[in-house]
């Protein structure tokens, strides 16, 4: 799940300063899971920039809307005649969505309204951690379904490295060694041999590498050939 | 700091109904009193305080507080800590926007506390006539 | 419903004593203005009997679905008008009831303030009442099985009980026979029984009753669902076996642990524990004209247990061989019972109560106990140490949670409580339960208690499950809060946030979101606290009578 977080306040009222009607968009994915962006957080968010802008005495009038998904053209058909009305749009989505927003609203500004952290997981009310780095070319199958490449402070692959103490990465006493956890995990499962097989140096062309990543497959296009 | 000695704050309690309501009612037997513009919202448990209750509030009014049980004596365990956080976010939303933190509350008490009621209901009141209207008025 | 509503106010004025603060006329006629509102009345008295015959003919005349009553809200009266709405054919949850007399007239004196606060806590009532929903009763169908874990005089008793309140009961045992701890005790306080011929009687009772299947050798697994349906998994040897239950019943007790050395003593034969003096007892050794020490509250304070049964044998030891008994105290915790009674009777009969703090010294010498101390009240006059020689020494154990407790806890998903017994400090609610419904607890697993706090604990815990599983279909008032599925995402928040185990996420067709699932609260369980639908961060949840709506409008209704 991406996870993200509210953008400091002074920042959000910056950037609707010029604005006198806006459109709050919650999001009924990740964000609400995570609780950044659901219809509460817009309800809250709307209250507290309302009274925000009436201690300034420039009233700011909100409307609120939160939908299925963000990161979905389609859903955005719904809010065409609210989106209308509105100076502007801030939205609560994660990166993905606010993008797809703008694209819904090519004339409409449209301003984030969430810092976009992670792909991670929950691991309690309140808390969560990174899981994935999204690097294209999964590599768990190696290292017992625990990431080097998002878990590893410096993603290396044939770890630990001298920084690994009592289990934890010297980066911060709070963050777990990977390659601890790596090597802890493969022992209780008695594969822990499968460590000596060095694994070789990754093919990072499937990340970030060769540019913005596209995925199309062909068998499930609509029009076959397009 | 408030230059309007006339000033009478409106103040939105929300109250438990095993503790804080029920401590109104015990008030009200002593034949106790508190300041008019004081009004109750009865909630089931201070675990049900919403963030969004006390910014609806604090739209019109200038302060508000939840009254929960006493501490680890909450009949469904976890709501007044639950409370105690959701006053926690509360501040932190009002801090960010350079309202006085101070105009939202949390308190415990009992039912057959009707003084302490009052005592609550009347320093609350002070403290927020001290500080002035709420400067985050939305409907004035 | 919702574009037809229609308001009824009904105004009383408590005899007089609301209306001398404040003017009842002016608000009817703002009250009056209101949309929605159809009917507005004042009365003297309404909740005298033959308003509530009035009140209900005027629903019927006036087709009123709402009803608002300003004047007090008390629980007396709340019950009173939901009877009367019950009679007018109209859901009792759609009552409005404003406490204009205790939270206006009772603490305001009369002023054009309090006047205005009267005006607007009848028009929050009004906006509230809007707002209400009806809420229905529901069917359910449950397992009425309860399952027994342990079978100590606990266990035994409490299966006893709910089979005779007409449930089928398992009774499991880890060890392979029943009785437990109390087969190794002489004599129990203020049961004038032997335990052994007791256990014998509820052992046989539990055995011969045809509703009570025994279970050696088997602990419980792991468990899933909730009061009414769960499933149990029960373990014996290498197999695991599920069987459908209804509820629980936590016996297992309480173990103890004997450790000389926090006295600075080692292991020796006249070095002995409370347990095991009970089994030198009932084995019949014979204490005739030694002296006997006995040493309490130095390690286990938190229970009373240790003192009382010190006590017990110290007069025992007393009356039975004559033996000169000494008891070094700091504290004596015999608050209970008789309690007292016994322990007047001890120094009655001779027995010597020394009282010390901190200092005391105990050695074992070639069979002789020395025990040095000093008197914490003469020390001044007269100072110690004092020396006292013995044949025996007798310490208090350790209590501590049968062993397995912590994991048993993890499978019941409920939480421990102080000393990592089973519990949860909670005034509220009654010792024998737990923050989930349908697990109950009886006996020491609980904290170290007494025979007779057992027989009564066993009955109502028996009560308790007959109240909630009284037969195969039970009515359930749908009180808890109710899931708007649309607006679910089943993000986990209210199941991680709930504090009974109420929640679970249901899969199905009738869940009209992306992710055919919802949230769902079982009206069983819930306990209508609302932290949930105050957590909820897609705002899907909603606790009837509380609803979002309802606050909100009555905040709105405000005046600035």
């Amino acid at each position: 799940m991406i996870i993200a977080e509210r953008k400091p306040i002074e920042e959000i009222l910056g950037l609707l300063s010029k604005h006198q009607k806006v459109l709050v968009l919650g999001c009924g994915g990740c964000v609400t899971v995570c609780l950044a962006g659901g219809e509460k957080e817009v309800g809250i968010l709307s209250s507290q920039l309302t009274m925000a802008r009436s201690k300034e005495e420039r009233p700011l009038e909100i409307v609120q809307k939160t939908i299925e998904r963000q990161c979905d053209f389609e859903y955005f058909e719904g809010i065409r005649h609210i989106v209308k009305d509105v100076d502007a749009i801030l939205s609560l989505a994660c990166g993905i969505g606010i993008q797809t927003c703008a694209e819904a609203f090519p004339d409409k500004i449209v301003w984030p309204g969430v810092n976009t952290k992670f792909l991670g997981v929950n691991l309690n009310v309140g808390e969560w951690a990174e899981r994935c780095q999204a690097c294209g070319q999964c590599v768990l199958d190696k290292t017992g379904g625990i990431c080097p490449v998002a878990r590893c402070s410096k993603s290396i692959f044939n770890g630990p490295c001298g920084g690994s103490q009592d289990g934890k990465c010297e980066v911060s006493p709070d963050t777990d060694c990977a390659w601890a956890l790596i090597h802890d995990r493969l022992t209780r499962l008695g594969e822990v041999d499968s460590l000596r097989e060095i694994l070789p140096v990754k093919d990072w062309s499937y990340s970030r590498d060769g540019g913005p990543r596209k995925l199309v497959r062909e068998d499930l296009e609509l029009e076959s050939g397009k | 700091m408030s230059a309007n000695a006339d000033f009478q704050p409106k103040i939105i309690v929300f109250a438990c109904e095993n503790s804080g309501w029920l401590a109104a009612e015990h008030a009200a037997e002593l034949a106790l009193s508190y300041p008019e513009r004081v009004e109750l919202i009865k909630l089931p448990c201070s675990g049900k305080i919403d963030v969004l209750f006390f910014m609806k509030a604090l739209e019109k009014a200038d302060g508000t507080i939840v009254l929960a049980c006493q501490k680890e004596n909450c009949k469904f365990i976890k709501g007044n800590i639950r409370a105690a956080q959701r006053v926690k976010q509360t501040e932190n939303l009002l801090k960010e926007i350079g309202i006085e933190p101070e105009r939202v509350g949390l308190y415990y008490l009992a039912a057959n506390m009707g003084h302490k009621f009052v005592e609550i209901i009347q320093n609350f009141y002070d403290k927020i006539r001290e500080l002035g209207p709420n400067p985050g008025k939305v409907i004035k | 419903m919702e574009n037809n509503t229609r308001i009824g106010v009904f105004f009383c004025s408590c005899n007089g004593k609301i209306t001398e603060k404040v003017d009842y006329e002016q608000i009817t006629s703002e009250i009056k203005k209101l949309p929605q509102v159809e009917y507005v009345r004042d009365s003297q008295n309404l909740c005298a009997h033959l308003e509530g015959e009035l009140i209900c003919k005027e629903i019927t005349k006036n087709q009123l679905n709402r009803i608002v009553v300003v004047g007090c809200a008390r629980s007396k009266e709340e019950g009173f008008f939901k009877e009367v709405l019950r009679k007018a054919g109209i859901n009792p949850h759609l009552l409005s009831m404003v406490n204009l007399l205790e939270e206006c007239c009772s603490v305001h004196g009369k002023s054009a303030r309090s006047a205005a606060k009267a005006m607007e806590m009848a028009k929050m009532g009004v906006a509230r009442a809007g707002k209400l929903e009806e809420i229905s009763f529901g069917e359910y169908s449950v397992n009425r099985t309860v399952l027994v874990l342990g079978g100590g005089l606990a266990g035994m008793e409490a299966a006893l009980q709910a089979a005779a309140r007409g449930h089928k009961v398992i009774l499991a045992e880890k060890e392979d026979k029943l009785g437990g701890r109390l087969a190794r005790v002489n004599s129990i306080i203020g049961v004038d029984r032997n335990p052994a011929e007791l256990l014998d009687e509820k052992v046989k009772a539990v055995t011969s009753n045809p509703s009570i299947e025994v279970r050696t050798g088997t602990r419980l697994g792991d468990l899933d669902g909730n009061i009414g349906n769960y499933t149990a998994w029960l373990v014996k040897g290498d197999t695991e076996t599920p069987v459908d239950i209804g509820a629980i019943v936590v016996a297992t007790g309480v173990q103890t642990i004997f450790c000389p050395v926090k006295y600075g003593l080692g292991i020796a034969d006249n070095v002995i524990g409370q347990m095991k003096l009970e089994r030198l007892l009932a084995d019949g050794k014979d204490f005739t004209g030694k002296n006997i020490s006995l040493v309490i509250g130095k390690t286990t304070e938190e229970f009373n247990l240790s003192f009382v049964i010190a006590v017990k044998n110290a007069l025992l030891l007393r009356k039975r061989f004559d033996a000169t008994v000494n008891v070094f105290y700091t504290n004596i915790k015999v608050a209970g019972d008789n309690w007292e009674k016994m322990y007047t009777e001890a120094r009655d009969a001779g027995v010597n109560f020394f009282k010390f703090d901190e200092g005391i010294e105990i050695t074992a010498n070639n069979g002789e106990i020395l025990i040095n101390y000093e008197d914490p009240f003469i020390r001044g006059k007269i100072p110690g140490p004092f020396t006292v020689t013995s044949d025996y020494i007798v310490l208090p154990e350790e209590l501590v949670p049968a062993d397995g407790t912590e994991d048993l806890a993890k499978v019941l998903r409920i939480d421990l409580g102080p000393a990592s017994f089973f519990s949860i400090d909670n005034a509220h609610i009654l010792p024998e339960m737990t923050s989930r419904d349908g697990i109950y607890l009886v006996g020491s697993c609980q904290s170290p208690g007494f025979v007779n706090d057992i027989q009564i604990s066993a009955r109502v815990v028996a009560e308790e499950i007959f109240r909630k599983l009284y037969a195969d279909q039970v009515s359930v008032e749908l009180t808890q809060p109710y899931v708007d599925a649309a607006k679910c995402v089943v993000c986990l928040t209210c199941y991680r946030c709930c504090p009974h185990g109420a929640i679970t996420i249901e899969h199905g067709e009738q869940y009209d979101n992306l992710y055919k699932s919802a949230a769902q609260m079982n009206p069983m369980v819930c306990r209508k606290c609302g932290i949930c639908a105050a957590e909820c961060p897609g705002k899907a949840i909603q606790l009837p009578d509380y609803t979002d709506d309802q606050v909100l409008a009555q905040l709105e209704a405000m005046e600035v």
